[in-house]
C-alpha cells in the first residue's frame, strides 16, 4: 500500500474516532441529564404520593388547562388529569400552563402560582417556516457527498 | 426560547450583508441549532423531555458544533466552524435575555443545575413583533434587490 493511501486511510480513521468521540460525548451528557435532573415532577408525586406529600414542585412540561372549576381548575399532562385548587384569571381549556403548585399525596395540587402561555400554537408554527427556509439554504449552498462523508461547497 | 422567526431575524440582520454571504447559511443554521434538536422531542413526545434536558446547554451544543463540523470538507471546516459556534452563541444570548416562570437554561450544565436569565421578556412575547420581523427582511430584501437591478 502506498504512502499515500495509507496517509488518507489513516486520515479517515480518524475522523471516524473523532465523531464517534464526540458522538459518545452527547449521549453521555444526554443520559446525565436525564439521570441527575433534580426536578420532582408530577408524575413522580403521583407515583409516590405518600413521598411527595407536601413537596412543591415546578411543572411546565406541555400541560393544557383541562376544566375550570369555581374553586380552580384540572390540568392534563402525559394523559393524568390533576385538580388544582386555587385562583386562576384568563384561563380557559386547552391553555397551555406553567405551574407553581404543591403537592398533597390525596392527588390534588394547591395553585402557589402560575403562567399562561396563550400563544404557544402559534409560537410552533411560526417557528416552523423559518427552520424550513434555513435549511433548504443550507442545502442549497452545500451538498453531502455520500461516497466521503462530507458537506461542500456548491459551486 | 423566543420563537424561531425571531432568532432568524437576528440572525438575518447580522449577517446580510454580502461579505458574509458564503456562510450565512451556517450562522443560521446556528443559530435555530439548539432549538430544532429539542424541541420538536419536546413537543411531539412530550414523556421523552427529560432526554431533552443536556440538549439546550451550552456545553453540549459546543460539542456537536465540533460533531457537525467534522461532517464538512477540511478546507471549510474552520469557517463552518465558527459560524456555527457564532450562531449558537446568538441564539443563547436572546434565549438569555428571557424570563420564564418555572425552570430556564442550565448554562452551567452538568457541573452545576442553577439556572439564571436577565428576565427582559416572556418567551412568548417577541410573537408580537411577528409582522415587524417579515416586514423588515420584506424591505431589506427589496432595498437589495433595487439595488442590484440599478447596479448600485
Amino acid at each position: 500500500m502506498s504512502l499515500r493511501v495509507r496517509l488518507i486511510n489513516n486520515g479517515r480513521q480518524f475522523r471516524i474516532v473523532v465523531l464517534l468521540t464526540y458522538f459518545i460525548a452527547m449521549l453521555l451528557l444526554i443520559f446525565y441529564g436525564k439521570n441527575f435532573y433534580p426536578a420532582i415532577t408530577l408524575e413522580m408525586c403521583l407515583n409516590q404520593p405518600e413521598r411527595y406529600d407536601g413537596s412543591q414542585i415546578d411543572i411546565g412540561t406541555e400541560i393544557t388547562v383541562d376544566k375550570i372549576y369555581q374553586d380552580g381548575f384540572t390540568i392534563k399532562q402525559f394523559g393524568h388529569i390533576v385538580k388544582v385548587k386555587g385562583r386562576a384569571e384568563n384561563m380557559e381549556p386547552g391553555d397551555f400552563i406553567t405551574l407553581s403548585v404543591v403537592f398533597h399525596k390525596d392527588g390534588w395540587l394547591e395553585l402557589k402560582s402560575y403562567h399562561i402561555a396563550k400563544k404557544r400554537r402559534f409560537k410552533i408554527a411560526v417557528s416552523i417556516f423559518p427552520a424550513l427556509l434555513v435549511i433548504y439554504l443550507l442545502l442549497k449552498s452545500f451538498s453531502f457527498d455520500f461516497k466521503r462523508f462530507v458537506f461542500e461547497e456548491r459551486h | 426560547m423566543p420563537d424561531l422567526l425571531t432568532h432568524y431575524t437576528a440572525a438575518y440582520f447580522l449577517t446580510r450583508s454580502s461579505a458574509f454571504l458564503r456562510f450565512r447559511a451556517v450562522f443560521y443554521f446556528g443559530t435555530i441549532l439548539p432549538d430544532i434538536i429539542s424541541r420538536p422531542v419536546y413537543i411531539l413526545f412530550p414523556k421523552l423531555a427529560v432526554y431533552t434536558v443536556a440538549m439546550h446547554t451550552p456545553v453540549f451544543l459546543f460539542i456537536l458544533c465540533l460533531f457537525l463540523t467534522e461532517l464538512f470538507h477540511k478546507e471549510i471546516k474552520e469557517n463552518v466552524r465558527n459560524y456555527l459556534f457564532m450562531g449558537v452563541l446568538l441564539h443563547l444570548i436572546l434565549d438569555l435575555l428571557q424570563k420564564h416562570h418555572v425552570g430556564g437554561y442550565f448554562w452551567f450544565f452538568p457541573f452545576s443545575w442553577k439556572t439564571f436569565e436577565i428576565g427582559l421578556f416572556w418567551p412568548d412575547t417577541p410573537l408580537q413583533l411577528t409582522p415587524v420581523w417579515i416586514s423588515l427582511i420584506l424591505m431589506t430584501e427589496g432595498i437589495y434587490y433595487m439595488k442590484k437591478r440599478k447596479g448600485v
